[in-house]
């Protein structure tokens, strides 16, 4: 500063002249220059709310014109699955998403060439909710208790439970409501809610409540992340830079005019009430920014502690098995249904069928198609258990048989769950999932898939935690604005 | 402009002496006052900043030092250490432990309320879990994560304002570690201080007036403390002014810039390096300078004040001093604008008095000075006048001397030649440089040196000359000259000037003229005495002939046959003819050598007498004549007659086939008078023009119209007589007008 001010003082009136017709030159390139605005597509996590308030103020407050941006900012909804996000972005449909960070690692894991830029929300919105005189104040005294978990929050609370030391078991879960009335009514105990979503609405009932937040217990997760894919940091990442300045202006902007990113946020869409609106900019904002960290900031420990528990938590196992299984029983079913003439033994006899039923799991597991109706295995990588009666196997896998004896039957159902695997001597977990192929052969036979591997496998797959998100963007724009 | 206006009038230049001694000391010395005063209130507002900021920053470090010794007497106290090291020893629900949970939370719970610390609570120093806080909600939750637990693991640790979501509000921690009396570390002591009395220290703002404030800015640029503007802006606002960055660069200081709502503020700031944190003492400018805006002002209004006396004061003074001026002005434009008598007034004694006397004086002597000044002007002017001419004139003599056509030579009074132009020179074959050297005699031929001298009496006596001469040119040849020459002033000298001619062609051509025309006088007379003698002489012969054809016809009549007959009276026609032949040439040579001398004619008289004569032929032509009123004309009088005779004959004559009708008339014409005869006869053609006026020139045969052709040879030479000129103006059968003129005087008849 000191050395900016000798040199202001050095300068001559002439000097001054030059240095304005030098601003003017400038100001008039930059001014054609924003003319031609670079398209940008960003999908949002969910519908439009204040919950994207910043984008919408990096939009109408003009910070994304201001770097030559024509931001389209795509609401999510309920059919658009975090998968189909990923892939949207991956495939260039779409430039930036927002989404949880869980999903970000969950792509990440998948192999999908994806990256955290910035995380909006610091803290996330889930908190544990109970009547104040319910003498639950804290996530330990649920044991015991009812509690609704959302699917989306099973990964938070089991790893707050984990954290605690509480056992899942003595937890009575209720299958959630996105509701007040089971809270208020006493029906349940506590409810695992989001903070700015259901929140809201049970503060709306003018009863005080114990807010338990999964932060205060050691539980770190980051929720609101803006991703993008490696080729655009690769191929653009000026524009990367512009998007992710422009967007942290807009969320500053947000914070310091609530009520005014109320009424952008209104402009996208008009049924909302202003109300809720203002009271999610208001309880949303210590989730974004406390004061202590700087918006967008990521720390790789949380990163890391995020990965950390959802591997502990098989979730990304589970997440991959599952997923293998479903594509190799659709696969099965199309194929059936493409060759209805077919039996039983003619699919068996035609190499293409083999290439879809047998897939590897993880490092070491494997796909196998069996007979709904009795678990006769008719596709296994092992040429001598093909056909095998499954009575033998029985006896030796007890543990998988509970699970197999779920799907088959007269009518199939799909199951999973950890068996324990003893092989020489040694125990070792596996999970698997069963998926029922929905179609038949042309004598009559009716199919499921399992997919199954080792749980250890995964975690040889760890995916580098540096390779999530990048302080690239971020630690440029605060050293080169402040 | 400037000149006019500073010559324009002394009251004004004094006006504006007295104001500039005025105004400029008076300028100089309120700039001087009013900077010095400005200096002096920038530097206190400054000062006043920038303690105000050290003030705050100290009480600051006192409200924190405070909280600081708080916690480190709690973690020192033996009943803390005790309750945690029991708990430390045994496990939850063990009689011993919860003895020293409950212990633990009721010392918490006390301290809270006193040390402003709340909630209070107590973290196992493994993973940050709360063990014991005075708000029981607060146990179990993991702050392991948290900075004041790790920092705090080691030594006190005050945190940095954040928004605490369990809280629900912004809050500070305090943390400090438990150690057992070996210095292992039991847990760590943390507490939520109360930012009340940080927000009381922030916005006490005595002595900050109506727009001063101070705050707090973290790393981050975030406000930490509420504004005085704008309601919420703790942790909600991020502040990017010059003096903020400065402040988060390390630096402290004070200047003058926008603040965070963009109005115009001097502020102080300062980096509070413990709290990592920028402090902020501001005030807007409008309202830390309004004390310079009122001395500005003071200073003004007490300058435009002493300006208005002063210039009050200059009006009356200068006037005093330019009145009397100005009286004199007046009188001396009055004197200025012709009227000598004008006096200018005295009344008192002073230097302007004296000075109008003194004027007064001067007045008098000028005017008796006056008239012979003028005349003195006048002779100057013309002087001027005739020098200017005489300048212009020299000048154009030159050009006419050189350029002109004739020969000029320039003698000087002594008759030496002293200048001569290009074509004296080319004329007399000398150089110029050599004519200068010559006798003007030497160029003249010696049978004239006579015509010289008489040049050079003629000059005495007329001062001009001109004659003819005979020159001579180097070459020796001689030639005829006219020469003109007068006296001339040139250069305050008297010349000769001599304009020389050569005539020589001209001279030779009018000798042969001269010739010629007395050749043609002498064949003239000739002619007309032959013509007089041979028709007079020849007469006779013919009067023989006719008098003895008569005789001859008279005596042999009856014996001649009828062809003798007829051949007599042809002889006898034949020589009437002749006779009448000669009659006419008679007439024709007598019009010059019988005229007398003129006298005044009047032509109404010769008409009458014309028409008299015409008589009989009139009537047997039934031709109606038109008379017009005739003036006296000098004239021979029966030359006259036979002039309008012959004209009116022929106008009778040459008729068409209505009956004639002749028109006489006269017109006033410069120096004479224009007669005009119209008939409306035959006409004739213009073609013929003078041919009608030859001897014996007919346009008809004898037989058509009778006439020896010699009339109109006789009216023009009587015309010619008179001095006039004849001709006519005619169309083929659309009848003739002939003119003459006749002049008013007469004239030398050649």
């Amino acid at each position: 500063m000191s050395s900016q001010n000798q040199i202001f003082q050095r300068l001559s009136w002439v000097d001054w002249i030059w240095v304005l017709i030098g601003g003017l030159i400038l100001s008039g390139c930059s001014g054609r220059a924003n003319r031609v605005l670079e398209p940008v597509d960003v999908q949002l996590k969910w519908v439009h709310q204040a919950q994207f308030a910043g984008f919408y103020s990096g939009e109408k407050e003009g910070f994304y014109r201001e770097e030559n941006l024509d931001v389209t900012l795509r609401p999510g909804d309920t059919h658009l699955t975090p998968a189909e996000i990923i892939n949207n972005l991956v495939s260039g449909e779409t430039d930036f998403a927002i989404v949880g960070g869980d999903q970000l690692i969950a792509a990440r894991f998948r192999g999908e060439p994806v990256v955290a830029i910035a995380v909006i929300f610091q803290n996330n919105p889930y908190v544990y909710v109970s009547l104040k005189g319910s003498g639950i104040q804290r996530p330990q005294n649920l044991v015991g208790k009812k509690v609704m978990v959302p699917p989306d929050a099973e990964v938070i609370h089991r790893a707050l439970m984990e954290k605690l030391e509480v056992n899942l078991e003595s937890i009575e879960h209720v299958p959630y409501e996105r509701d007040t009335t089971p809270l208020m009514s006493e029906e349940i105990d506590a409810h695992l809610v989001y903070r700015t979503g259901l929140g809201l609405a049970l503060e709306e009932t003018g009863v005080d409540f114990n807010w338990m937040w999964v932060n205060d217990y050691g539980v770190h997760f980051y929720a609101d992340t803006i991703v993008t894919r490696e080729a655009l940091i690769q191929e653009n990442p000026e524009l990367v830079r512009r998007f992710l300045q422009a967007s942290i202006k807009g969320w500053r902007y947000a914070i310091e005019n609530p009520a005014h990113a109320v009424d952008l946020t209104l402009q996208y869409d008009s049924d909302l009430t202003r109300d809720r609106q203002a009271r999610m900019v208001e309880a949303q904002t210590p989730l974004i920014h406390t004061g202590e960290v700087k918006i967008g900031w990521m720390e790789r420990d949380v990163w890391k502690s995020m990965q950390q528990m959802l591997i502990e938590q098989d979730v990304l196992a589970i997440e991959d098995i599952e997923r293998k299984a479903n594509q190799t029983a659709q696969n099965m079913a199309s194929y059936i249904h493409r060759h209805p003439d077919m039996t039983l033994e003619e699919l068996q006899d035609d190499p293409q069928v083999w290439d879809i039923a047998v897939q590897t799991v993880g490092e070491t597991g494997y796909t196998v198609v069996a007979d709904a109706a009795t678990g006769r295995p008719y596709f296994h990588p092992h040429p001598d258990i093909v056909g095998e009666d499954p009575s033998q196997s029985r006896e030796a896998f007890p543990s998988m048989w509970e699970i197999i004896d779920r799907t088959i039957g007269t009518t199939c159902q799909d199951a999973s769950g950890f068996y324990e695997w003893s092989a020489d001597g040694e125990s070792r977990e596996k999970y698997t999932q069963l998926v029922c192929v929905d179609a038949e052969t042309a004598d009559g036979k009716r199919l499921f898939v399992g997919a199954s591997t080792f749980l250890a496998d995964y975690d040889l797959k760890k995916t580098d935690v540096d390779s999530l998100f990048t302080m690239r963007f971020l630690s440029g724009f605060y050293e080169g604005s402040e | 402009m400037k000149i006019k206006f500073w010559r324009k009038s002394l009251r004004t230049r004094l006006l504006g002496l007295f104001l500039l001694l005025a105004i400029i000391p008076l300028a100089v010395i309120g700039y001087l006052a009013y900077d010095l005063g400005r200096q002096r209130i920038v530097r206190d507002v400054e000062n006043h900043l920038k303690s105000v900021a050290i003030l705050k920053e100290q009480e600051i470090q006192t409200w924190v030092e405070h909280l600081e010794h708080t916690m480190l007497w709690l973690t020192s106290s033996p009943g803390v250490k005790n309750d945690l090291a029991v708990m430390s020893a045994q496990i939850p629900d063990q009689p011993a432990y919860e003895t020293a949970h409950a212990s633990l939370t009721d010392e918490l719970s006390r301290v809270a309320n006193l040390a402003h610390l709340s909630p209070i609570f107590l973290m196992d120093h493994i993973n940050g879990e709360i063990v014991a806080s005075s708000h029981a909600e607060w146990g179990g939750q993991f702050r392991g994560d948290r900075k004041y637990f790790q920092e705090g693991k080691d030594e006190v640790y005050v945190s940095g304002i954040f928004h605490s979501l369990r809280l629900g509000q912004p809050t500070m921690v305090v943390a400090a570690p438990i150690k057992d009396s070996e210095g292992r570390l039991l847990g760590v002591l943390a507490g939520h201080a109360n930012l009340a009395p940080l927000n009381e220290i922030m916005q006490e703002r005595s002595g900050l007036g109506e727009t001063g404030e101070t705050y707090l800015v973290n790393n981050a640029n975030l406000m930490l403390t509420e504004s005085r503007f704008e309601p919420e802006v703790a942790l909600k606002k991020w502040v990017f002014t010059e003096s903020v960055s400065r402040a988060l660069a390390g630096e402290s200081g004070v200047g003058v810039y926008d603040d965070y709502r963009g109005e115009v503020v001097i502020g102080a700031y300062r980096w509070l390096e413990e709290r990592d944190m920028a402090l902020l003492a501001e005030m807007d400018r409008s309202e830390a300078f309004g004390p310079i805006i009122m001395l500005r002002n003071t200073v003004l209004q007490a300058g435009f004040l002493v300006a208005v006396i002063v210039g009050f004061l200059s009006v009356f003074v200068a006037r005093t001093f330019t009145n009397p001026l100005r009286q004199l002005v007046e009188g001396t434009e009055e004197i200025g604008g012709g009227n000598l008598d004008y006096r200018i007034e005295v009344e008192g004694e002073d230097e302007i008095d004296q000075l109008a006397q003194a004027f007064n004086a001067m007045v008098e002597s000028l005017q008796e000075v006056t008239a012979s000044r003028d005349e003195l002007n006048t002779e100057i002017a013309e002087r001027k006048r005739i020098e200017k001419a005489l300048r212009a004139s020299e000048e154009e003599f030159r050009e006419i001397f050189n350029a002109t056509s004739d020969a000029l030579i320039l003698l000087d009074e002594e008759g030496r030649i002293a200048q001569v132009n290009e074509t004296a020179s080319e004329l007399y074959g000398y150089a110029r440089e050599e004519m200068l050297t010559l006798d003007p005699r030497h160029l003249i031929h010696p049978d004239y040196h006579h015509v010289y001298q008489q040049f050079l009496a003629d000059l005495e006596k007329k001062g001009e000359f001109s004659g003819e001469t005979m020159d001579i040119r180097k070459s020796g040849d001689s030639f005829y000259t006219d020469v003109r020459g007068t006296t001339v002033r040139f250069q305050g000298q008297e010349y000769i000037l001599a304009a020389i001619r050569d005539v020589t062609e001209q001279k030779e051509a009018e000798l042969k003229l001269e010739e010629t025309m007395r050749e043609l006088e002498r064949s003239n007379e000739e002619l007309q005495r032959f013509a007089y003698v041979a028709s007079h002489d020849l007469q006779e012969p013919l009067r023989m002939v006719t008098s003895y054809l008569q005789l001859l016809v008279r005596r042999y009549g009856d014996r001649l046959d009828g062809d003798a007959q007829e051949f007599i009276d042809y002889a006898v026609d034949g020589a009437s003819r002749m006779k009448q032949l000669i009659n006419d040439l008679l007439t024709y040579s007598r019009v010059d050598t019988r005229g007398v001398s003129l006298q005044p004619v009047d032509v109404e008289q010769v008409l009458d007498d014309v028409l008299e004569n015409l008589q009989f032929r009139v009537e047997e032509t039934e031709a109606g004549i038109i008379r017009h009123p005739l003036p006296i004309v000098p004239g021979d009088k029966s030359q006259l007659e036979q002039l309008f005779q012959n004209l009116i004959d022929n106008a009778l004559k040459f008729r068409g086939n209505e009956a004639p009708r002749v028109e006489v008339g006269a017109e006033k014409g410069d120096g004479e008078w224009v007669f005009s005869v119209k008939d409306n006869g035959i006409g004739m053609d213009s073609r013929f023009k003078d041919r009608v006026f030859i001897i014996f020139q007919r346009l008809h045969t004898r037989d058509e119209y009778e006439g020896t052709g010699i009339g109109l040879a006789v009216s023009k030479r009587i015309v010619e007589r008179h001095g006039g000129e004849i001709w006519y103006e005619s169309e083929p059968g659309e009848g003739t007008t002939f003119y003459f003129t006749i002049p008013d005087e007469p004239e030398t008849i050649s």
